[in-house]
């Protein structure tokens, strides 16, 4: 027979009481037991409510205290007087969706490489702000793209420092080298307009830029009577134009007729660039016989390009065809009047137009990140 | 045992008694055979079960294996919105648009006119209902830069759901900039509290896996949840936006504040998302505030110069119509082709652009 511990191994009533008497010494051995406890329980009451005062004597180690975050470009002592910074960020093109989400892709578009971010609040009155928002572009075409592509029509530019800058009631808008900067103020009170006055200075003087010198179609378009606010650089897909990159362009004062320059490698690449630019046109024109010119098959309007020497220089948007062919005339002669240093550093900047297959690709790449989206822009060429 | 020889009916009494105990023993020699093999069984099929599990490839039935751990993780759960979403059955002759237009009129009489033209806020809450709002605190920037919507409607709003009898009130919005400083900067916070409505920041454990049936995109998404807990009303209140990507942000895109994860990833397909948004949330109605206009430089803005006054609201039961309305004639965009996502919204019968066919009620304040 099975011992009765032998039993117990499947014992099927495994929570039966076998024991029914504890003896007096168990008893009370429990009851120290529980008074122990219940002393333990009361002692951590009893420290909870009457904490040590010493445990607080090094409080610093319980403040995580805010991060340190390296101030970047961001010149020091950016706050005029009656304002305090208040936290650095700084965001990259894969979270910069984190700080202006739907306007991401605007500065991206541009060749936005960092954006350094900083809110100064009034120290008297807390609804008083001025959010700086500093955008590294990259270069200074692409600062001056995104200052442009932002300002609001009417607004005439002022050249800045190493730039352009321009004020728009609560904003101040600003390019130094290849920064762009957007300072906006909570509201118009004085002291926030004041403020906005005081640092354009700071920024000014503690921005570093490569050089003061606008970029070289800047000069070109003055020539013309164009205002440097009013011109528009496309770091890449110019007129939805997959290989035309680095275009600079400006709308004339008709409102319709815009002029564009870019800059080839060299006279060859030129030539083809701008039968390029014709061919793009044609897609959705009719070629006129002999003539570097496109006519708008829906618009009626006119676009034409030609070479002059490694430079190329366009017309686009056009009402008439006469207007047209004067201003392009007078653009190339400009160009070609170029002084040589400006040419060279147009040369020098001169990125090559990618190869066809290049640009099919990359269309076709986009095309399928973006889901079909834009579609029209896609079929443009 | 000689004592037993000199007796004979004494040894047939011990033969038996040994037979007996013979037999006794056998019985219990089988018995615990039978307890044995009990046992070993147990035990063997315990072993097999256990081993099965252990070892049997993870995807037979009953495996424990978990090469790449992800079969320990906890399921999500997943939650679904109310069919047929927070709408209201139609009332037949009721009003389905109602404008309110005042040139420097109370915004508060504003929003009263229009919700009255309507057919007054007791068409949508009734008492003891916890109505959710939610408005437009995307960024961090001050109410006048009209990024966001105005502390004034969202105040005026929650004042009349409080006089319909709601039992509470709640504003939510999940803002991709730091909600608090979203919330504060906008004016936001202050105008929902001091108007006695509680206001729902995300934190992380807030958010759960939403169905949505029919969604191309977001299916299965996580969602702003908690603020959702107990509610049976909802109501969107949203500023009029351009916008970078879709050209305008109104009170169908309003809803992308509800998502979480990583949702920046819709702006490849912004027409698409916000048609799911559509499918995804049917509130009890729609407030367009239109008291400014953001009509450049959006959706973010930045400048008092890209902000007009619309002294415009518009309460509606369809938000495709209330936003049709504002590509209108509040961005004044009518000579535009309205974007691809009202489209879209169309297609899957969630409103109608033709408001003009709709039941319109337009009232003047002021």
């Amino acid at each position: 027979m099975a011992s009765p511990a032998e039993q117990r191994v499947f014992n099927p009533h495994g929570r039966r009481h076998y024991r029914r008497h504890y003896s007096l010494g168990e008893v009370r051995a429990g009851g120290v037991v529980v008074l122990l406890l219940a002393g333990v329980l009361s002692w951590v009451v009893w420290m909870g409510a009457h904490p040590d005062p010493e445990l607080f004597g090094n409080a610093d180690l319980l403040d995580p205290g805010t991060p340190v975050v390296e101030r970047g470009v961001l010149p020091e002592g950016l706050s005029p007087a009656g304002f305090a910074e208040g936290p650095i960020a700084h965001f990259g093109a894969d979270n910069l969706y984190e700080k202006i989400n739907g306007r991401a892709g605007y500065f991206t578009s541009k060749g936005f490489e960092q954006l350094s971010f900083v809110s100064l609040r009034h120290e008297q009155d807390e609804a008083l702000a001025i959010d700086i928002e500093l955008y590294d572009m990259g270069s200074a075409d692409n600062a001056l793209g995104a200052y442009a592509g932002e300002k609001g029509a009417g607004i005439e530019s002022e050249r800045a420092a190493a730039g352009l800058w321009h004020r728009d009631r609560n904003a101040l808008y600003l390019t130094h080298g290849q920064h762009y900067v957007r300072a906006i103020g909570s509201s118009e009170q004085p002291a926030v307009l004041e403020a906005l006055g005081q640092l354009r200075g700071a920024l000014e003087a503690g921005l570093p830029a490569a050089e003061a010198e606008l970029p070289w179609a800047h000069a070109l378009f003055a020539e013309r009577g164009i205002d440097s606010g009013a011109i528009t650089y496309h770091r890449e897909n110019a007129f939805s134009f997959g290989f035309a990159r680095g275009v600079y362009s400006a709308l004339l004062a008709d409102g319709e007729t815009e002029v564009f320059v870019v800059a080839a490698p060299d006279e060859a690449a030129a030539g083809a660039l701008a039968e390029r630019f014709l061919g793009g046109f044609a897609s959705i024109g009719e070629r006129l016989s002999g003539e570097p010119w496109v006519k708008d098959r829906y618009l009626g309007s006119l676009a034409g390009a030609r070479a002059a020497g490694a430079l190329v220089c366009g017309v686009r948007g056009a009402p008439e065809l006469e207007a047209a062919r004067r201003e392009l005339e007078a653009l190339c002669q400009v160009l070609g009047a170029l002084p040589e240093a400006l040419r060279e550093k147009a040369l020098a900047g001169a990125a090559p137009a990618p190869e066809k297959g290049e640009v099919e690709s990359a269309e076709s790449e986009q095309g399928e990140a973006a889901g079909g989206y834009d579609e029209a822009e896609d079929g443009y060429e | 045992m000689s004592e037993h020889r000199d007796e004979p009916g004494a040894e047939d009494d011990g033969r038996a008694q040994h037979a007996a105990e013979d037999d006794g023993r056998a019985q219990h020699a089988l018995a615990g055979r039978r307890r044995f093999l009990q046992q070993a069984a147990v035990v063997a099929g315990a072993s097999a079960a256990a081993g099965w599990a252990a070892l049997a490839p993870e995807h037979w039935p009953l495996s424990l294996q978990d090469a790449t751990g992800e079969r320990g993780k906890p399921a999500p759960r997943v939650m679904s919105l109310p069919d047929g979403g927070y709408g209201l059955a139609a009332v037949a002759g009721a009003p389905d648009l109602g404008i309110a237009r005042g040139q420097g009129a109370d915004v508060a009489r504003m929003l009263r006119a229009a919700v009255d033209a309507l057919g007054g806020m007791g068409r949508f809450v009734e008492r003891g209902d916890v109505v959710l709002i939610k408005p437009n605190v995307a960024f961090e920037r001050a109410a006048p830069l009209g990024a966001t919507t105005h502390p004034d409607v969202l105040t005026a709003l929650i004042h009349l759901c409080r006089e319909a009898g709601a039992g509470e009130v709640r504003v939510a919005d999940n803002p991709i900039e730091s909600p608090e400083a979203c919330f504060a900067r906008t004016g936001l916070r202050s105008a929902a509290v001091d108007a006695g409505a509680r206001v729902f920041l995300p934190q992380p454990a807030d958010f759960e896996l939403l169905h949505t049936p029919g969604a191309a995109l977001i299916e299965r998404w996580p969602f702003f949840a908690r603020p959702f807990v107990g509610v049976t009303k909802v109501i969107g209140v949203a500023p009029v936006k351009d916008h970078n990507l879709c050209a305008a942000s109104m009170t169908t895109k309003n809803w992308y504040g509800l998502l979480g994860g990583r949702r920046n990833q819709f702006h490849q397909d912004i027409h698409g998302i916000i048609a799911d948004l559509a499918l995804m949330l049917k509130p009890s109605f729609v407030v367009l505030d239109g008291t400014r206009v953001l009509f450049r430089s959006g959706p973010t803005g930045g400048s008092l110069s890209d902000v007009k006054p619309g002294h415009t609201i518009v309460a509606s039961t369809d938000s495709v119509a209330a936003d049709a309305f504002g590509w209108n004639e509040l961005l004044e965009r009518a000579d535009q082709p309205l974007p691809g996502y009202f489209g879209l919204c169309e297609q899957r019968k969630l409103g109608t652009t033709d408001y003009r066919a709709l039941n319109v009620k337009e009232v003047q304040v002021g």
